[in-house]
């Protein structure tokens, strides 16, 4: 048995573990961890990808302890896609922090590899409890990111962040033990098959339980309120980490209990969806409605992040294979876009010495290149072709058409054409003739390690924008394997426990 | 040559060139290159290069054989239309970059949401004719690419302010594909009044002009009104008649910016109250402007009477002829005013000081080098009559070429119609059809003789009901940004207690 699942969470933690002793050294070892770690963690998730295309799903049991009495890793074809969000997130951060003076420190790195370590751990775990304690790992290291600046509203937002944070693991933890007390089991699978034992309403109660904790961690409206702190305060840098990759894992969970654990047989299952379908379209309007006014371009992106969980909820909350697969492909496609437009827009705003859109004018002269790729990320999740955020788009649309839900297309329109507006509105100011007077370091930073992640996320943008079976040959198995529970069941449990 | 692809199941072919197109794409593609010369005498290679880029645009959309490659074409042309408007702009002209945006991109959307309905519906994105439930939103996409009143709004605020030299290469490509997708999607009856109601209320508002620019902006939203009528009947002569008259009008209206675009370029405004007696000045530039009134007025043996009399026989004397003969006194009128006013009259209060181009009123920025090398090129221009102040002082050859090739066409397709339209006969030119053509022009000569003080330029205010609008809009989104913004003021206890609320609320509708 190949142990790579198990090192994709292992590394990190230990490589965050050896930072904390190296810094007490040196800070010039901790390019010595750090680079090791980081191939570690992506060659681990590579190997582990490229076994699931391979040969199907994998179970992992952690020290041959068989399920149901020991704790498992089960790895489909949708853990895979979240790995390769997370692993690739966090090698594009290692590249990219490491060429911004303020994220470059000892305890980033130490904080971002216990998150990166924790989310590995949160899209291949099989157990539901194991499964909180990763959420509560990735909780207590974000908060550590966004409070990390020692500046006052950082310090408020990193409480605010962790208050949520808290309470929907609360919310969670009481779904987990609602559910432990009536089945006796915490594996995931077994919880599947003994869910129809239980009553109804403890089943509700608890669904609705986790998915609301859910809710809050991916920041749908109405439970987005402390994203945009959280993201203002993290700094660019980190809410793309946030945004880009912590809210699919918390995704990837949502959709895990959803689809994996109660699914169709649940009781509440289609109201779920039903509301689900609701909240995304109202987190467009909310979300886009909000992003027009924000002069800080961090809290601009944290409510089209809002906005965007609608998007990607309108297509996971379809329950068809079509649906889904858009969905997910909205999902990943937003991990680039986000990304990008946050490093884009952290490289503009140390440009010009300030966060702030009013100051911006002329910035696309002393930051050509910045605007160029906060252009082409802009035109992705507006959603312009041939980009990758139209060809999700299309495809939610299509998939929403199919189950005849017409208002719903045109809530997507109005989305786009408002965040057309917002980005346009700082576009207009950026290509502006007349440059303002900076108070920054006035030229952009050409270096390898600060431009080469972006450029290579425009590359995406515009390949997977092209071609976008590329993405869909990956993902359409994977919305299968979501929608399909008894594939679940059968590969943590084996074939003899799905009769 | 074609090439075949296929985007996430869909199967499509490019390019597409048949009957309909071929002549729009020509046109494009001679017009489009004329306007890039155009901006030669800019001395600015990035205006130049973004013109070029929006000229292909244009003609990559023309050949379009399917909605998503029409989306795509148009979405390029959105683009490079943009980054032409606010090409070195200061604050206004970036602001007015911004509502273009608006327009075109909720233009996008709307088209997007047909195209996804008629994918459903037919299974197939070759360009056809929409299915009965996407047409309204296709109708409404193109609303706004053809300006139908009011959604001409963006047009009129655009164009003028754009930067002088690219007014031509915009003013040619947006809205005629808008009338070519009606012709091709979502044509109908109803489309074909609104087109004629368009040209008539589109050429009334040219009359209150004293802007050269603003006037020939107006008369865009009222010829491709004109344009609409006729395309939007779907039937064959109805499509071909369109789009000849697209064509015509690429051919003189591009002709006519260009006119007032020299006229800027060498007086350094383009303000009909204070222009005039410039005929002797710019002789070249009178004929094209001639011309250009001419072929745009519908005079017999210019391209806009073959159009025009096509569009006729298409519509085949319904109210709609009637409506666009009365379209057609405004513009005989208008364009009256325009050379007259310009060329004839009496003598503009401003003259050129030694002829050289003002071109930081166009909010054009030229380089210290390329300044000076257009100072010493003027001194040499205006050195023959230097001293009294009263020679020629003509545009340069890069601007007079392309007035001379259009105003060629601008003959050429009145002339030989059958040229751009196979099969036209000189039927066109029976005796009838010339009378009911002359009526028009007689008529504005009339209202020009008797009436002149009403279309006189004048002081020009902005449009009451515009700044209207745009207060409302304003006041509507501030308070709708304030109620927004105080959702999000609150303690954070609230938004913890919001939390427990919404779980209440999930599990009542679950339970």
């Amino acid at each position: 048995m190949s142990h790579a699942p198990v090192l994709t969470i292992i590394i990190p933690l230990a490589g965050a573990f050896l930072i904390t002793f190296t810094e007490l050294i040196s800070a010039r070892i901790r390019p010595v961890v750090l680079i090791p770690v980081t191939l570690g963690h992506l060659g681990a998730a590579l190997s582990v990808i490229l076994q699931v295309v391979e040969q199907g799903p994998i179970l992992y049991t952690l020290g041959m302890w068989d399920p149901p009495w020991g704790i498992v890793l089960s790895i489909d074809s949708v853990s895979i896609v979240f790995l390769g969000i997370v692993s690739a997130g966090s090698a594009l951060l290692t590249v990219f922090a490491w060429g911004s003076p303020r994220e470059a420190g000892g305890k980033y790195a130490v904080l971002r590899l216990l998150l990166c370590g924790a989310m590995s751990g949160a899209v291949l775990t099989g157990d539901l409890f194991n499964l909180f304690v990763f959420a509560e790992l990735m909780t207590i290291a974000g908060t550590g990111l966004v409070a990390l600046k020692r500046k006052g509203e950082s310090a408020v937002a990193g409480f605010t962040y962790l208050m949520f944070s808290g309470v929907a693991g609360t919310f969670f933890l009481f779904g987990v033990a609602l559910l432990y007390g009536s089945t006796g089991t915490l594996n995931m699978a077994q919880l599947a098959q003994r869910l129809t034992e239980v009553d109804p309403t403890t089943q509700t109660v608890a669904f609705v339980l986790m998915v609301t904790a859910f809710g809050v961690k991916t920041a749908m409206v109405p439970l987005h309120f402390w994203q945009p702190f959280a993201y203002a305060a993290a700094g660019g840098t980190t809410a793309a980490l946030l945004s880009g990759v912590t809210m699919k894992v918390n995704l990837y969970a949502l959709l895990r209990i959803c689809y994996g654990i109660f699914g169709r047989q649940a009781g509440a299952f289609d109201d779920v969806l039903s509301v689900l379908l609701v909240v995304g379209m109202v987190s467009i309007i909310v979300g886009h409605g909000l992003a027009l006014w924000q002069d800080d371009i961090r809290r601009m992106l944290a409510f089209s992040s809002v906005a965007h969980v609608g998007y990607i909820l309108l297509g996971v909350a379809g329950g068809t294979t079509a649906a889904v697969t858009a969905g997910l492909f909205h999902a990943f496609n937003h991990f680039v876009m986000k990304v990008a437009l946050f490093w884009s827009g952290r490289g503009m705003s140390s440009v010009i010495g300030s966060p702030y859109i009013s100051r911006m004018n002329g910035v696309g002269r002393r930051a050509p290149l910045l605007v160029g790729v906060f252009f082409v990320a802009a035109l992705a999740i507006v959603g312009i072709p041939p980009t990758n955020g139209f060809a999700s788009k299309w495809l939610i649309a299509l998939s929403l058409l199919a189950e005849a839900e017409i208002v719903a297309v045109l809530v997507l329109m109005v989305g786009t054409a408002l965040s057309m507006m917002y980005y346009t509105r700082f576009l207009s100011r950026a290509v502006q003739w007349a440059p303002e007077s900076f108070s920054g370091r006035a030229v952009e930073d050409r270096r390898l390690r600060a431009v080469g992640p972006l450029v290579l996320l425009a590359a995406v943008i515009l390949i997977v924008g092209v071609l976008p079976e590329l993405a869909t040959a990956f993902l359409e198995p994977a919305a299968r394997a979501l929608l399909d529970q008894e594939a679940f069941i059968s590969n943590i449990l084996g074939a003899a426990a799905v009769q | 040559m074609t090439i075949v692809y296929t985007y996430l199941g869909v199967h499509l072919r490019y390019p597409l060139l048949d009957e309909v197109n071929e002549l729009l794409v020509t046109s494009f593609v001679v017009v489009g290159l004329l306007t890039v010369l155009y901006t030669l005498p800019a001395r600015d290679l990035p205006l130049t290069f973004k013109t070029g880029v929006h000229v292909v645009a244009g003609v990559f959309a023309a050949l379009a054989g399917d909605f998503f490659t029409l989306l795509v074409g148009l979405e390029l042309l959105t683009f490079s239309a943009y980054f032409l408007l606010v090409h070195r702009a200061d604050s206004e002209r970036a602001a007015v970059g911004y509502r273009y945006i608006g327009f075109h991109i909720s233009a996008a959307a709307l088209f997007f949401v047909g195209m996804a309905i008629q994918y459903t519906d037919t299974g197939s994105l070759q360009l056809a004719r929409a299915v009965p439930s996407a047409v309204p939103y296709f109708l409404a996409a193109f609303a706004i690419k053809a300006v139908f009143f009011p959604l001409h709004i963006w047009l009129v605020d655009a164009y003028p302010r754009a930067p002088v030299f690219a007014v031509p290469a915009l003013s040619v490509f947006t809205t005629k594909m808008g009338v070519y997708a009606i012709a091709r999607i979502a044509g109908g009856p109803v489309v074909a009044y609104i087109g004629g109601a368009t040209a008539i209320l589109g050429v009334l508002g040219a009359l209150r002009q004293s802007n050269a620019r603003r006037l020939l902006s107006y008369h865009i939203v009222s010829q491709v009104g004109y344009m609409v009528a006729g395309a939007a009947l779907a039937t064959q002569a109805g499509i071909a008649a369109g789009v000849f008259h697209a064509v015509n009008n690429i051919v003189y209206k591009t002709l006519l910016f260009m006119v007032a675009g020299a006229v800027f370029f060498t007086v350094g405004h383009d303000d009909l109250t204070r222009l005039g007696g410039l005929v002797r000045r710019m002789p070249i530039t009178f004929f094209g402007s001639m011309v250009g009134s001419a072929a745009i007025a519908g005079v017999p043996l210019f391209a806009g009477y073959a159009s025009k009399e096509l569009l006729k026989s298409a519509t085949g004397y319904t109210p709609l002829t009637y409506m666009l003969l009365l379209a057609a006194i405004g513009t005989a009128l208008s364009f009256l005013k325009f050379t007259f006013y310009m060329f004839v009259g009496e003598r503009g209060t401003t003259q050129p000081e030694s002829g050289r181009p003002d071109e930081r009123t166009a909010g054009d920025h030229t380089a210290p080098e390329a300044e000076a090398a257009a100072e010493a090129d003027a001194d040499a221009d205006a050195g023959a009559e230097a001293g009294s102040g009263r020679g020629r002082y003509e545009a340069p050859w890069t601007m007079l070429v392309p007035i001379g090739v259009l105003s060629v066409f601008s003959i050429l397709f009145g002339v030989r119609p059958q040229l751009a339209v196979a099969g036209t006969t000189y039927g066109i030119y029976s005796l009838s059809s010339l009378w009911v053509s002359v009526l028009p022009l007689l008529a504005a000569l009339g209202v020009w003789h008797f009436a002149r003080r009403l279309v006189k330029p004048h002081e020009h205010h902005e449009s009451a009901l515009l700044v209207e609008m745009r207060t409302i809009g304003g006041r509507g989104l501030r308070a709708l940004e304030r109620a927004l913004a105080f959702s999000h003021q609150h303690p954070f206890q609230v938004y913890l207690f919001l939390v427990t609320l919404c779980f209440v609320v999930l599990a009542a509708i679950a339970l």
